[in-house]
């Protein structure tokens, strides 16, 4: 061949036209793509780290029906894994945040101030909380500097108590059971990232049917708020947002659109951390606060003698007689208060606690080491709590039917091919009626409902699987139907219900119900 | 196929490297072409993140608009012409088609982000206005 002028000239134009310009185009995108699908944690030794405890928040001031607090949202920086340096969102620069303490019936009056770069909103996962109070995801605390017009129009737009500069004061009035809440962050289509860099923390809500248990109490009654998380090298956390500031374009990186799942797991911000124990009873109050993450917990060695988990406790409060399980599914924002005998093991075990579901660093959670000899100072009673009173299926007015599916990469997940739009109600139970709601769904979507706690009925046409016991507020789909009964009230008002894969969520899995 | 010869005082930068007459129609079709690629390029860096699948076509359409601009600048025949039109045809057919179904059922069709809204408009556009230069180049070069 013969390299003429008008060859070489050509070839150049061709080469510059359908190589080099697409090549320099799109070389950065993919190389995020890559990234995301690449990243990997530092290695950490396993089981070496002490499992922290959330600090209690101390009220400012107290009065006769309630309590006051101030939290702080600011950027801190925190030794999360050894040796490294970590930048996370904390509520009082906190990760988990600082655990509320609450008394049923007696009010907590929180002031939320916003020091972060981004707007915020704070829910009550499992309060029951009148509309204003209850976090709406365009309810938002803007930092002070930050305009309300520099974001987009549906940010904003659908507000139940409007937005507020600065800071903005949350009134939980707790008439309610004693239960293990959790509160988070919950702003419009960044949910997932916000509380990922560290925006939970634990709310515990007591009373007199359950101060006069005898159950594992003081230092033998811990939260575990278990979660997963990715590193970078450098020891900064990663999350695949499209938009890393997320004050524009929300939602996630191909890789992670079916949900986020991190390659180390951290308990109350530790990772794989240990536990040492005496040979008695513990009563451990677990949460799921991972984005998506589900795990199947498992003890090993599995005891001996009994169960593993002796459950108590659901997502609203205890239940009525324990149950066992060798094995216990927590979805994500789910909690079960299970109690541990580790009198099933002689002094000197490792108890690990496993992750079925998990496979490598995923596949262990943390580690009970039982190091003592105590005696017993605790029982679990045959009758935990009166009975709970759950709304009769013939009470039921109305029958609703919810589909979610999740999107395609880059589509939109949707509740009954809906994505979510805050000015649009889909579903208005009246006051203080009862009503059947049927889910079904590809997998996996846990379920969740604010404002209301309810029964799961059935699954599958069949009777409710084992860990469905109890009040709950939040029900796994693995791709099943459920179907729940609820009572709803005691408020008017908007609230949302939606998918708790924080990915999904923020694609849009969430629809309004409004109580009329 | 060859278009009226310039004279020598006409002759471009790209005529005097590549020996070629290269008429104005020329310069501003291919032109058009070589923007619509730069468009799409943009388009599939945002979509790229979004939905490979999405980025991938996008980059594809750029690569093809790309070829067809040089195509252009060099003696374009017969068959340069017909797949540009078949080209940007078929994409302004597949674009009504999509916008129609994703107007019917707004779920079905995964609606591809751009760096700016009304993007995809100028982009067809343009499209349009390169369909409708390739269909009176060729006319003329009968």
């Amino acid at each position: 061949m013969e390299f003429t002028r008008r060859r070489l000239t050509k070839l150049g134009l061709t080469a510059g036209a359908g190589v080099v310009l697409p090549v320099g185009a799109l070389s950065r995108p993919v190389a995020r793509l890559l990234e995301a699908s690449r990243v990997a944690s530092p290695e950490v030794e396993r089981f070496e780290v002490s499992l922290p405890v959330p600090p209690s928040a101390e009220p400012i001031r107290t009065d006769e029906t309630t309590d006051y607090y101030e939290i702080t949202q600011r950027e801190e920086t925190v030794e999360i894994l050894p040796g490294y340096e970590t930048t996370i969102w904390g509520y009082d620069g906190l990760f988990p945040g600082p655990t509320i303490e609450a008394r049923s019936g007696r009010e907590v009056v929180i002031e939320q101030q916003n020091e972060l770069s981004v707007p915020v909103a704070v829910h009550l996962h499992g309060g029951v909380t009148p509309p204003e109070s209850d976090g709406y995801p365009t309810d938002l605390v803007f930092p002070p500097d930050l305009d309300h017009d520099e974001l987009p129009g549906h940010h904003t737009a659908g507000t139940v108590d409007g937005v507020s500069h600065g800071s903005k004061e949350y009134t939980y009035p707790n008439e309610q059971r004693a239960a293990t809440l959790w509160y988070h962050d919950h702003r419009m289509d960044f949910t997932g990232p916000q509380v990922y860099k560290g925006l939970a923390g634990f709310y515990i809500i007591r009373d007199e049917t359950e101060d006069d248990l005898p159950l594992p109490s003081g230092e033998k009654e811990i939260p575990l708020l278990i979660c997963d998380r990715t590193f970078r090298e450098d020891g900064e956390l990663y999350y695949p947002s499209l938009d890393p500031s997320l004050l524009g374009e929300h939602g996630v990186l191909p890789t992670a659109s079916d949900g986020w799942y991190g390659d180390t797991i951290l308990v109350n911000g530790a990772p794989w951390p240990k536990l040492d124990v005496s040979n008695t009873k513990y009563r451990f109050r677990m949460l799921n606060g991972s984005n998506a993450r589900v795990y199947d917990l498992e003890l090993n060695p599995a005891p001996p003698n009994g169960d593993a988990f002796i459950q108590i406790g659901s997502d609203g409060g205890l239940l009525e007689t324990p149950l066992s399980h060798d094995r216990l599914r927590i979805s994500p924002a789910e909690r079960f208060d299970v109690v541990i005998d580790f009198s099933n093991y002689s002094i000197g075990t490792e108890v690990t606690l496993t992750n079925r579901r998990g496979s490598g660093r995923t596949a262990d959670v943390m580690q009970f080491e039982v190091t003592r000899e105590e005696s017993e100072g605790s029982e679990i009673p045959s009758t935990i709590a009166p009975p709970l009173e759950f709304p009769d299926p013939d009470d039921a007015i109305e029958t609703r039917r919810f589909n979610f599916l999740a999107g395609m990469e880059g589509g939109r997940s949707t509740i009954n091919l809906q994505s979510f739009d805050s000015e649009r109600i889909d579903a208005n139970p009246k006051l203080d009626t009862v009503e059947i709601w049927e889910f079904d769904s590809d997998p996996d979507h846990p379920v969740h409902l604010h404002l209301v706690h309810f029964k799961v009925l059935s699954r599958n046409g069949g009777p409710p699987g084992p860990y469905d016991a109890g009040w709950k507020d939040t029900v796994f789909l693995h791709g099943d139907t459920a179907e729940i009964i609820a009572r709803f009230g005691p408020y008017r008002g908007k609230y949302v219900f939606h998918c708790h894969n924080l990915e999904h969520e923020d694609m849009m899995m969430m629809a309004n119900f409004e109580v009329v | 196929m060859s278009l009226d010869p310039q004279p020598k005082s006409e002759r471009s930068l790209l005529g005097s490297l590549s020996g070629e007459s290269v008429t104005r129609p020329q310069y501003l079709t291919a032109g058009l072409a070589f923007v619509v690629e730069l468009l799409y390029l943009w388009v599939a860096a945002e979509a790229l993140l979004f939905w490979p699948v999405h980025g991938a076509f996008f980059a594809a359409l750029a690569i093809g608009q790309g070829l067809l601009a040089v195509g252009l600048l060099f003696d374009p025949g017969r068959w340069t012409f017909r797949l540009g039109v078949l080209f940007n045809a078929g994409l302004l057919v597949f674009w009504v088609i999509a916008r129609v179904i994703g107007t019917i059922f707004p779920v079905w069709i995964i609606a591809v982000r751009t760096p700016v809204d009304s993007l995809e408009y100028i982009v067809m556009v343009l499209v349009l206005l390169l369909l409708l230069s390739l269909i009176w180049m060729r006319k003329n070069s009968n």
